[in-house]
């Protein structure tokens, strides 16, 4: 495997989820050559396969970035207060991260 | 058929001049080298798919007085890039807490934004022609 075509795809997979066809053509490699590629990196956990109703797309793991649709007009939440309360309960903070 | 949930709490709509009136949710804010917690209010908005970004006044608050970042990520807002430090928070709304990575932009003020990963947690009511929000125990 060369490093230089495993970069660009990392590259290209990085602007958001693509199929191996996309993949391909934008690192200029053949559509076999580029799911063997694809297949290796999910097989080390760098690339994640996403199935859709119109096939596979590929997407790096931990790409995707928080969206927000619009920016909002009005802020809020520019004061703040300290209170004096202590930490939330013991096992009942549900773990969102 | 009757309802059987049970408000827990209950906010309002912000209604300022020249702008639709907004639903905002009180929370508070919990970390352990804060020593207190943080109450304030944000902006439900189911338009962000994140847990919570930060405005300018806490955000500075949090990382200049308390707390370093922990992790750094660009934040989406309408094709725009912005650049994120992110650290890991609780917070408590609509009667329960949950730890979250807060977004914290490193220019600009996006004001403090409550997104989906915590409102999809949340039985709420949005009462728009009375300016209420209720908040049922889920």
């Amino acid at each position: 495997m060369k490093v230089e075509v495993i970069g660009e795809i990392v590259k290209a997979l990085g602007e958001r989820p693509k199929s191996v066809r996309e993949i391909a053509r934008e690192v200029g490699v053949g559509w076999k050559t580029c799911s063997r590629y694809l297949e290796s990196l999910r097989g080390l956990g760098l690339v994640v396969e996403v199935k859709t109703a119109k096939g596979s797309l590929y997407t790096t793991h931990g790409s995707r970035r928080a969206k927000l649709l619009t920016v909002p007009r009005i802020r809020v939440g520019a004061s703040f207060e300290l209170i004096d309360e202590g930490p939330p309960p013991v096992g009942e903070v549900e773990d969102l991260t | 058929m009757k309802c059987a949930l049970k408000v827990e709490e209950e906010a309002k709509y912000l209604v300022e001049p020249g702008v639709e009136p907004y639903p905002i949710l009180p929370i508070r804010i919990f970390r352990e080298e804060l020593e207190k917690t943080v109450s304030t209010d944000a902006l439900m908005d189911t338009g962000f798919d994140g847990a919570i970004v930060l405005s300018r006044s806490l955000s500075d608050f949090i990382l200049d007085r308390v707390v370093k970042a922990e992790g750094f990520e660009e934040l989406d807002a309408a094709g725009i890039g912005i650049p994120c430090d992110t650290c890991i928070l609780q917070i408590y709304v609509g009667g329960g807490w949950f730890k979250v990575r807060a977004h914290l932009p490193r220019m600009g003020d996006l004001g403090t934004i409550l997104g989906r990963r915590v409102l999809n947690k949340l039985t709420l009511s949005l009462r728009g022609s009375q300016g209420r929000i209720l908040l049922a125990k889920s």
